[in-house]
């Protein structure tokens, strides 16, 4: 029997442990998403490590739209973990894989090897890897004698709490804002040390911004300016973002002089209060005080 | 002094060393930025195998001493002596921080890194990127030990 539905258009809703992920094909015009956290998704245990449970939760919670699943009868050849069926009676046998990077080229051949004999017996069976530490479902099938790898990509990533629904889009908008307060923290310095001497200030250089959070929630690697405080043609200090999500902090962007790192944190003591920027002390760590144009001063105008 | 504050100053040199070539550099910066991971995945490791090293060594010592009663208790300790090679880290450290619930379970997840990364090929979360911190901190229980 050939496939006579379109595959790649399918949008699939997982959960991989404390994330759901909503897949689907990558490029294109956008799309709605055809699952929202509130109504498909149920709280579930949190796990300390996903990687454990990724498996079973996926096979409980996976849908696709347009399909119904059930699980396998115990004498269904190769015992895929689940069924999958349309309106139209189209059965897809699903073997769930669980990686922490994309398969490897043995696991594809035993993939394709299984799909491949499956037809021959008038069956569709296909191997779903998910590849959970860069969000990815690879999709590995034998079709018109052909192998084929179609590639899904995270569309949407939630963790959902009894308090609250964490969505990709919260981290998107935090990248933003963390991208504009150094924007603030930027013109700030430049302003303070430009009544001083006679410093000029670039922003060409950049970081890449990769945080964990970001590849849990499928948020691209963005480019961070770095300020380099330049005097002559030397560069007296440079000011390089580290990252936005620390234990303690809302932000920390490394100042390095020509003689010592200064630490410099977003901190904020309540929740509801404004951040501010604070000068972590190179002696005690625990010590900060006021970053303000009198302590920028005395580590970078001082030199 | 242990190792650990050695290994503490040495991270601390070379961090430092990156940063004046951050400084310096006019060009891109992505090629430092590896490195400091690995500079960071190389200094978590070895401050762990250090660490171990003075577990083994505390653990063994807790153990000879309370090996030494005439009784039950001594022929188990005895026992757990004979057999300390098998011993896994994590039943060390219960040996040695037991009465520290929160010491011990720092160190728990703290190991928990280690594996990811020498394992797993992990980098380090962000929690656990203050290295010179964290072998401080090694040093410290070191001391009481």
């Amino acid at each position: 029997m050939e496939t006579k539905f379109d595959r790649s258009q399918r949008q699939i809703l997982v959960n991989l442990g404390n994330r759901y992920v909503i897949f689907g094909p990558s490029g294109g015009l956008p799309r709605k998403f055809d699952f929202d956290p509130v109504v498909d998704s149920i709280i579930l245990p949190r796990v300390a490590d996903e990687s454990e449970v990724a498996h079973t939760r996926i096979a409980e919670t996976l849908r696709v739209v347009g399909m119904e699943k059930t699980f396998p009868l115990s004498d269904e050849p190769n015992q895929p973990d689940l069924v999958l069926s349309d309106k139209d009676g189209n059965r897809v046998l699903v073997e769930v894989k669980v990686r922490q990077g994309d398969p490897k080229g043995r696991d594809l051949s035993i993939a394709w090897e299984r799909s491949k004999e499956a037809k021959q017996q008038g069956l569709m069976y296909e191997n779903w890897f998910f590849n959970v530490d860069r969000l990815k479902l690879l999709r590995v099938y034998w079709d018109h004698e052909v192998p084929i790898i179609e590639e899904s990509v995270p569309l949407d990533v939630w963790e959902k709490t009894p308090e609250s629904i964490f969505r990709r889009a919260n981290v998107v908008a935090e990248v933003e804002d963390w991208i504009f307060r150094l924007d603030v923290l930027y013109n700030d310095v430049e302003s303070w040390l430009s009544t001083h001497r006679d410093f000029r200030f670039e922003r060409n250089r950049t970081v890449t911004m990769s945080e964990e959070m970001m590849q849990n929630f499928a948020v691209t690697d963005r480019d961070v300016p770095i300020l380099d405080v330049i005097e002559g043609d030397q560069v007296v200090a440079s000011f390089v973002p580290r990252g936005l999500w620390m234990i303690g902090a809302w932000g920390r962007v490394d100042v390095i002089t020509r003689s010592q790192t200064t630490i410099l944190v977003a901190t904020r003591d309540k929740e509801e209060e404004e951040l501010r920027w604070e000068l972590v002390s190179p002696e005690d760590r625990r010590k900060r005080v006021p970053f303000n144009k009198d302590s920028l001063i005395a580590i970078v105008g001082a030199q | 002094m242990s190792r650990l504050d050695e290994t503490k100053q040495a991270y601390e040199k070379l961090e430092q060393l990156l940063d004046q070539e951050i400084r310096t550099r006019t060009g891109p910066t992505k090629d430092l930025e590896r490195f400091r991971e690995t500079l960071e995945v190389a200094f978590y490791l070895l401050g762990w195998s250090q660490f171990e090293y003075l577990v083994r060594e505390e653990m063994k010592a807790i153990v000879e001493q309370k090996a030494r009663a005439h009784t039950v208790d001594g022929h188990a300790w005895k026992y757990l002596l004979d057999n300390a090679k098998d011993i896994p880290v994590r039943r060390r450290l219960d040996v040695i921080f037991h009465a520290d619930a929160a010491v011990r379970g720092t160190l728990d997840k703290d190991y928990s890194v280690r594996n990811e990364a020498a394992h797993n090929y992990k980098k380090l979360p962000s929690e656990a990127k203050n290295i010179a911190d964290w072998l401080a901190k090694l040093e410290l229980l070191v001391s009481k030990f």
